[in-house]
């Protein structure tokens, strides 16, 4: 009896685990952008890591540092988490989601695109992001290259 | 679950305080206030069922499990973070759930102050940082099991292990600072827990924290209170004294949890628990395959002896939706363990599906 009952709940169960796919992310050169007062030349892969997840507050250069993030689905951002922050999307979003849940922090701001994170960061003098290498220009500083 | 008492103008101004403030203190300039104001959310739907009459954590309309099946642990809620400006940050949940017939509730709502880059200092009511998982276990995406396993995370008042709680009102003092791939952490914490049976005052304990490149977790707590208003009554001035510790590591898509705590509850033997679990899992792409052994034992003669054994599948049906399906063995070797009385059998089955989604 508790065998029949079993299989009943566990059929259908067995039939959704089968119905839904994901989509795969495309990968892109990506560099690291500050705004151009700020004084900082150059950045570590280590010391983007701790920025971007909340490690430390700090810029190089002291002060407050405002990360802008890309927005969820884009192939820069999937590119940085990768390579800059040893993360997929998916362990990128858990990582600051128990930090969310937890009212221990918030994540970055986030910003639709290339341009939308330069047009900040080049308005903002502590703001720090990422953008393709392509669409970086003199508007901003480049600090660090991911190839 | 058992719930802080709080009242409805409370929740509504915890939903409003982090909304209002920035606007009032003009801090937000209209332009930018959507990037200091943020609100993501989470819900968990929820069934299990046993083949036994007696309900395990809880009795029937407190969600506890039985032959009738139980949406027990269902529940969905809002977080709300509003930065202030560069040091302060206000943070608030609300949820609503099955054991309470999905009343608004309010998790925690407190002010954290950035003391400077390792310290920050927090007031107002907090999520109890008892437990590897426990300051974010209302959200089930964010772990492989259905519900947090209940030797540690049970909150059931007397028939849980009394490890954990769900938050308190009081300040804590929150280090962190990273050396090399290590992030080390502390959470210095005081105040009181409110609960429908009982209250634990003068709470005071810490929290320490060993992270490895967010791959490998180890912490230990300890902690103290008073219990008082409590049912049954015998705990009342009760000495309540809790250690745990926990491993957490993902690692090359090994899943690894394993938690242990010691309860002693003042002069009462009978309610000194030692309880501990273990999970391991492999993850396959977006099939996580986990098996869970938990083992609560209470009372210095060992009057109570439960073990859970459970395999566990989680799977990512799409971005930030999981599904989860558990079979467990209950044995009751001796008393009643987390049931509400003695099962009629001392081997129980117990089977669960639920589906976690964050937003």
């Amino acid at each position: 009896m508790k065998n029949a009952y079993m299989k009943i709940i566990l059929a259908p169960v067995i039939v959704l685990f089968g119905l839904f796919s994901f989509t795969a992310t495309a990968v892109a050169d990506v560099v690291v952008i500050v705004n151009s007062g700020s004084g900082i030349s150059s950045l570590s892969v280590s010391d983007a890591k701790k920025i971007f997840l909340g490690k430390t507050r700090k810029l190089p250069n002291g002060k407050p540092a405002k990360p802008v993030e890309q927005a969820e689905g884009s192939a820069v951002r999937s590119a940085f988490n990768d390579k800059a922050l040893g993360k997929s999307d998916s362990q990128y979003k858990a990582y600051w989601s128990k930090i969310i849940f937890s009212g221990k922090g918030s994540p970055p701001q986030s910003a639709a695109d290339d341009a939308a994170v330069k047009s900040i960061v080049a308005s903002k003098a502590n703001a720090i992001g990422y953008i393709d290498s392509g669409a970086a220009d003199a508007s901003v500083t480049v600090v660090l290259t991911i190839k | 679950m058992l719930r802080n008492k709080l009242h409805h103008s409370l929740i509504k101004q915890a939903i409003m305080l982090p909304l209002v403030i920035p606007f009032a203190t003009g801090t937000v300039l209209a332009e930018d206030w959507t990037h200091k104001v943020r609100l993501n959310g989470f819900t968990d739907a929820i069934y299990q069922a046993t083949d036994e009459a007696i309900p395990i954590h809880g009795a029937s309309n407190e969600g506890g499990i039985d032959n009738r099946g139980s949406f027990g642990g269902t529940q969905f809620g809002f977080n709300i973070t509003a930065n202030i400006n560069d040091r302060i940050t206000l943070y608030s949940q609300i949820s609503a759930a099955h054991e309470n017939r999905y009343a608004l509730h309010l998790d925690w709502g407190f002010m954290g102050i950035e003391v400077n880059d390792a310290f920050t200092l927090r007031a107002g009511s907090i999520k109890f940082p008892v437990g590897l998982i426990n300051e974010y276990v209302d959200v089930g995406y964010l772990y492989p099991w259905l519900r947090a396993p209940q030797s540690i995370y049970s909150e059931i008042v007397p028939n849980g292990p009394q490890v954990t709680r769900d938050g308190y009102s009081g300040a804590s003092l929150l280090f962190s600072d990273s050396v090399g791939d290590w992030t080390l952490g502390a959470d210095l914490f005081g105040g009181e827990v409110k609960m429908e049976s009982a209250d634990v005052r003068k709470t005071q304990g810490l929290t320490l924290k060993a992270d490895w490149n967010d791959e490998v977790l180890l912490q230990l707590s300890s902690y103290t209170g008073l219990m008082e208003n409590a049912t049954p009554a015998q705990m009342n001035n009760q000495k309540h004294d809790v250690t745990t510790f926990g491993v957490k590591a993902d690692v090359n898509n090994i899943v690894f949890y394993s938690e242990v705590a010691d309860v002693k509850m003042g002069s009462l033997a009978n309610m000194h628990a030692k309880t501990w679990y273990a999970s391991l899992g492999y993850r396959i792409d977006r099939w996580l395959p986990i098996i869970t052994y938990q083992d609560f034992e209470q009372g210095e003669d060992a009057s109570q002896q439960q073990t859970f054994s459970t395999v566990g599948l989680r799977y990512e049906l799409m971005r930030n939706t999981a599904l989860k399906v558990e079979l467990t063995r209950i044995k009751t070797k001796v008393g009643k363990g987390m049931f509400e009385s003695a099962p009629t059998d001392n081997s129980t089955n117990q089977f669960g599906i639920g589906l976690s989604v964050m937003y």
